[in-house]
């Protein structure tokens, strides 16, 4: 596992409301475990992975927040130069579905890229008391212009589907990861120019 | 080398161990020929109008040896977006037939002398074509013998394919620009002929002379020649501008020095230094007359170019013509690569040793107390600079001088002023506010690039320092003065630290990640001496109890600065540390005094509840059926982007296994710790299900449980499965904290310690460095101004300054910081300005001078300056009064060549006379004669003409006729002549039916 072959290194946010499942989506997605017993996060986790993704490996540094209010005004400043953002709701609870809009404006405000990657996820689709259509979901995400999903942490459904097309998308998204600059300027042909590469004609006597 | 490879080559099927350097020459250039796919090119279009200018030209270029001489071949093209129409019902059975398109073009009148093409262009008027010429740095083509040896083997490549493109030789030195070829094709072959020469040969100076040698190589056999169609352009030059002034003449920064204002420290400077116009050039151009009607030979000349039907005109500029803003920001960026530190500069610096700073601080304190009367104080740095005795000064040049550093210091701290002179103080501030928001619409490519950059709000503490220190550096003394403005800056920076002042001009709260670190560090300082008059206000409180109750009042936070500076009683300010809801204070103030009735109750937890902020809803304790209060908590430490990577990189540091996992949650814990020690002070007999149902209540589920015996249903709540789990991490946590209002916790932003660390910070930045942090708001102040200047400048600059602006946002996030080639451009832009300001105060001042007609010569100056002015405020919007003249500046400005309207009878061409009228004066009269002449009697001075004699003479003599032979079929010849003082060039394309010899 040499880290030579890597293409890139892509920092990963995962947002939404306390207790949606964002520790257990990103712990199986790294791990492939569920641990029903897991902390509320405190403050922010990180975990690393390193993805394949149409030839190329990637190396996902994925940073999983805290939901909790309280938690809001230390973890944005934690958004800073990630390239994707997954948006995490439960779809047994309307109103971390509703919160969404704040969540992305949080991201909206503290994220530094502005071109940066939005995938919404529904997670635990597991369980039977669903309150949030799936078409809900995708309406959602439509509108925002996201990715959308629909997982479950619990029976593993859609989570690495989830992480894939994210990264794939980043890596087709020009600007956002690569850290070459390329694009050179041109000063636009109006502009006066003595010489026009040609030799100019008699007029330069 | 060569030879050995082909000796092995034994698989080719064409056999060149015996062919010579020559046959193999030929081959290469038939290859080249093939590649180019040159036989199958299909017969085109004509040329439309200026397509030869307008149209979008390509190149391909390949080598040829020929022996070990080194040839290049370029083939230059008019890419033309209309495919060849293949008239396939027409050609198919004369396919062999097709016209070579130089054959059309030779003849064609739709493009004599393009603005901008090749020469070749210029002179044949071709769409297409190749030109072989040695490679740089080889030999010239000299002799005659090598250039026939090269013609003719072009002419048999060009026969073997069938190839009906022109090809060029290029003979002499390059700079000669002697050319000769040959095309071949649709049964007629064309010569390309050329005689260059250094001077005029007395009987070619004139169109008779040159028609009469056209027709002698012609050597038409016919008796009656058809006539000769003609196409005349004369050149005339302008480059006396003595009668009209430069309008930017360079500030004289010595003079500045004087009366150097807050406005003019806070602006960089616009303009050129010298006037960036060089040369005009004036086009007069009779286009297609037949030779029998122009008369031009040796005693006469019906060219008269006030009466030539179309003129046009071009301007030539300086390169890098000198311009201020481009100057200041230069030298400043110069600055990034110089390696000295403070002390090299300055010598031995006093404030580094904090002991003797107190001295300092005592003086300052003096000051700061406002005096019962008012009395004109010396000003703070005044001050300053006199208790520090024992700076060095290197050299007296290169520091900046007393009165001037003052003015610099009130122009960075407006209100340390106020606070001596009595000023309101928070104008300032809310001047600040207000400017963030305010700038005009821009156009929003522009808006949302320059809004990206990574800098420092418009007119901030950070923008301004950065100002300051580029005019610093231009005009008082480089470096060193840098060096010793921003130790001034650092020992103000502590001096406010100590002495609980706020910054000015800074947003308050946290630092925004969105400016560059310099700006964070600053409102980061900010944020430390808040908390610091915060926390020494609240343990004066604590001392005087009694006065504290009463006077609970709250306050924005931009109210503090003005009490801060303004008021001595510093009891009447208040700000709470704890609060983060300030209108919420009194309810937290109300506890000391907490009516008996609740104390009975808690008389129980021998506890007094402490830091209440209010209450949670309607929530009462699960345990004691008390109201759930929510605490007055520690706000959360600001951070700026370093501290965040440092925060991030030991948090990545501590690995992704659990342990890590864990100890980066205990790491982060701090803050959960802190508002679960408020919360049980606040509430007395809490659980951590109390706990959890205000701070997360996701873990708090509550479930409807039906009851048996009463056959009802009932309300249960328990914790979440997570938070059950026995010692989770916020189990341990709770367990482990003591109940502790906020108040008296221990800081979770320790603002001494961070405060300490931005002044060591700032203290042992290099000059190098400051430089380069305040590099962003210089550029960004640069493009703003250049932005200001949009109307007066050239139609592009928006344009350009859309992409200079989205290079420049790149380069200031980027870690390497290339500024120069930011630099250059916005030289060029500037310049550009400059060129269009020129210009148009020259247009301008011709013309109010022949408005005023005759008389009063000297005034008018101050009109004109007026006009222009006020034309170039009204820029591109088409209400001008300027008659075009504006329109006509932009235009020259973006094309290569701009038509006059009305050629020299139109307002326009009556202007243009005028200002080479003046010119010719100028150069022709003495003092007075010329003021006279410039109040507009020019016809008193009848000897000296109107225009200069032209600097060039064009011809163009096009016709067709048999050749060789009477019976052959007419074929298209042509000649373009230029004579000009020290050129004489003939250009000849001399066509012959190659089947009817
Ligand atoms: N049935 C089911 N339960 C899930 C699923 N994902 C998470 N959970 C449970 O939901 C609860 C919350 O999950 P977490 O992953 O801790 O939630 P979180 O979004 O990280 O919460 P915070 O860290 O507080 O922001 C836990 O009890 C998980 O076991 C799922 O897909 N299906
Ligand atoms: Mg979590």
């Amino acid at each position: 596992m040499a880290d030579t072959d890597i293409l890139t290194t892509l920092k990963i946010l995962i947002i939404g409301e306390s207790g949606v499942g964002k520790s257990s989506l990103m712990l199986r997605f790294t791990d492939d475990v569920f641990d029903p017993g897991l902390s509320a996060t405190i403050g922010v986790d990180f975990k690393v992975k390193v993805l394949t993704v149409d030839g190329n490996r990637a190396k996902l540094a994925i940073w999983d927040t805290a939901g909790s209010e309280r938690f809001r005004t230390l973890t944005p400043s934690y958004y800073r130069g990630a390239q994707g953002a997954i948006l995490v709701y439960d779809v047994t609870n309307r109103t971390s579905f509703q919160k969404l809009d704040l969540w992305l404006n949080e991201l909206e405000t503290y994220s530094t890229k502005s071109n940066i990657v939005k995938m919404l996820v529904g997670n635990k689709i597991d369980k039977e008391a669903r309150v949030v259509t799936r078409e809900e979901g995708v309406k959602y995400a439509r509108k925002h212009s996201m990715l959308f999903i629909e997982a479950s942490a619990k029976t593993r459904d859609g989570v690495q589907c989830a992480f894939e097309e994210l990264v794939e998308k980043i890596i087709q998204t020009p600007g956002l990861w690569e850290t070459d600059q390329r694009s050179e300027l041109r000063l636009s042909d109006g502009a006066p120019t003595q010489q026009g590469g040609q030799c100019g004609g008699y007029c330069v006597i | 080398m060569a030879s050995g490879e082909e000796d092995q080559d034994v698989f080719e099927i064409t056999d060149f161990t015996t062919a010579s350097d020559w046959e193999r020459f030929i081959a290469r250039i038939e290859e080249i020929f093939h590649e180019w796919k040159l036989p199958t090119l299909q017969q085109e279009c004509p040329l439309k109008r200026e397509e030869l200018t307008n149209g979008k030209w390509e190149e391909a270029c390949e080598d040829v040896m020929f022996a070990n001489f080194r040839f290049l071949m370029t083939r230059y093209y008019l890419k033309r977006d209309v495919e060849p129409e293949i008239k396939n019902d027409e050609l198919e059975d004369q396919v062999e037939e097709v016209l070579s398109s130089a054959i059309e073009d030779i003849i064609s009148r739709e493009n004599d002398f393009p603005a901008r093409a090749h020469c070749l262009v210029r002179w044949f008027g071709l769409r297409d074509f190749i030109v072989l010429c040695p490679t740089v740095g080889n030999d010239i083509i000299a002799s005659e013998n090598r250039a026939k040896i090269l013609l003719s083997s072009l002419c048999i490549a060009i026969n073997n394919t069938n190839s009906h493109v022109p090809v060029f030789i290029q003979l002499s030195q390059r700079s000669r620009r002697f050319f000769l070829g040959i095309c071949e094709g649709g049964g007629i072959r064309t010569n390309f002929e050329m005689v260059h020469l250094n001077k005029v040969p007395q009987h070619c100076n004139h169109l008779a002379g040159l028609l009469s040698v056209f027709k002698g190589k012609l050597s038409c056999p016919l008796q009656l020649i058809p006539p000769v169609d003609v196409t005349i352009r004369f050149t005339y030059a302008l480059h006396e501008w003595s009668p009209y002034s430069w309008p930017q003449s360079p500030p004289d920064i010595s003079d500045i020095t004087e009366d150097i204002t807050p406005s003019l420290l806070g602006k960089l400077p616009f303009g050129a230094l010298e006037d960036p116009i060089v040369e005009l050039l004036l086009f007069t151009t009779w286009p297609c007359l037949s030779e029998d009607i122009v008369v031009d030979n040796d005693i006469h000349s019906d060219l008269d170019l006030t009466q030539a039907p179309a003129w046009a005109v071009k301007v030539r500029t300086k390169d890098e013509p000198a311009c201020l803003l481009g100057e200041f920001l230069e030298e400043f960026v110069a600055l990034c690569h110089r390696k000295e530190s403070q002390q090299q500069l300055l010598g031995k610096l006093p404030g580094e040793e904090f002991d003797d700073s107190n001295e300092i601080s005592q003086a300052l304190n003096k000051l700061a107390r406002p005096h019962p009367i008012p009395v004109t104080l010396p000003n703070l740095s005044a001050v300053v600079s006199k208790a520090r005795p024992n700076l060095h000064k290197k050299s007296e040049v290169s520091l900046i001088d007393d009165s001037l550093l003052d003015k610099i210091l009130i122009f960075l701290f407006p209100n340390s002023v106020s606070t001596l002179t009595g000023d309101q103080g928070s104008e300032k501030n809310d001047d600040f506010q207000n400017c963030v928001e305010e700038k005009e619409m821009l156009p929003a490519e522009l808006d949302d690039h320059i809004r990206s950059f990574k800098s420092a709000p418009p007119d901030s503490l950070t923008w301004r320092l950065a100002l300051a220190m580029c005019q610093v550096n231009h005009s008082y003394g480089g470096i060193a003065a840098v060096a010793h403005l921003w130790h001034e800056f650092v020992l103000e920076m502590r001096y406010r630290w100590e002495n609980n002042f706020t910054l000015p001009c800074l947003e308050w709260g946290a630092p925004n990640l969105a400016y560059c670190l310099l700006h964070q560090k600053l409102q980061m300082l900010n944020c430390c001496i808040q908390r610091k008059i915060a926390r020494e206000w609240q343990r004066n409180q604590q001392s005087f109890p009694s006065t504290a109750s009463g006077s609970a009042i709250s306050l924005s936070p931009q109210k503090t600065e003005q009490m801060n500076s303004e008021s001595e009683d510093e009891e009447e300010f208040f700000e709470c540390e704890d609060g983060n809801e300030n209108s919420e204070i009194e309810s937290s103030m109300d506890i000391d005094s907490s009516p008996s009735s609740e104390v009975s109750v808690n008389k129980k937890m021998q506890l007094q509840p402490e830091g209440r902020l209010r209450q949670c809803g309607s929530l009462t304790l699960l345990l004691l059926d008390e109201p759930l209060y929510i605490p007055v908590t520690q706000e959360p430490a600001p951070m700026t982007e370093d501290i965040l990577e440092e925060h991030a990189e030991v948090l990545v540091q501590l690995g992704t296994n659990p342990e890590g996992a864990a100890l980066r949650a205990r790491m982060q814990s701090a803050c959960l710790t802190s508002d679960m020690e408020a919360f049980k002070a606040a509430n007395p007999g809490a659980c951590l299900e109390d706990f959890v149902r205000w701070y997360s209540p996701r873990d708090w589920i509550e479930e409807e449980v039906y009851e048996e015996g009463t056959n009802t249903t009932r309300i249960e709540g328990h914790l979440s499965p997570r938070m059950q789990v026995s010692g989770n991490m916020w189990q341990e946590a709770w367990d482990n904290s003591r109940p502790v209002p906020a108040r008296r916790q221990k800081r979770l932003f320790d603002d001494t310690k961070e405060a300490e660390k931005i002044l060591h910070f700032l203290a042992s930045l290099k000059p190098a460095m400051v430089v380069h942090h305040l590099l962003p708001m210089v550029i960004h102040a640069a493009i703003l101004l250049l932005v200001d200047h949009i109307p007066e400048g050239p139609r592009s600059l928006s344009h350009t300054l859309e992409q200079i602006a989205a290079k420049a946002a790149r380069v200031i996030r980027s870690s390497e910081h290339k500024y120069e080639e930011i630099l250059k451009l916005i030289c060029q832009a500037e310049a550009n300005v400059a060129c269009a300001q020129s210009l148009m105060s020259k247009f301008c001042q011709t013309e109010s001078k022949m408005k005023s007609g005759s008389g009063e010569s000297g005034l008018p100056q101050q009109a004109e300056k007026k006009k222009s002015t006020k034309l170039k405020q009204l820029g591109t919007s088409d209400e001008t009064d300027d008659d075009g003249v504006w329109e006509f500046v932009l235009n020259i400005l973006e094309q290569p060549e701009v038509d006059v309207p009305g050629a020299g009878k139109g307002k326009l061409g009556k202007l243009l006379r005028r200002l080479f009228a003046e010119a010719q004066m100028s150069t022709h009269l003495e003092g007075d004669e010329k003021l006279e002449f410039s109040g507009g009697k020019h016809h008193h001075y009848p000897m000296i003409p109107e225009f200069p004699p032209p600097v060039g003479r064009e011809f163009i003599l096009r016709t067709k006729t048999p050749r060789p032979a009477s019976y052959s079929n007419h074929s298209p010849q042509r000649m373009y002549c230029v004579l000009s003082p020290n050129e004489f060039r003939l250009g000849g394309a001399f066509s012959e039916d190659t089947t009817f010899q």
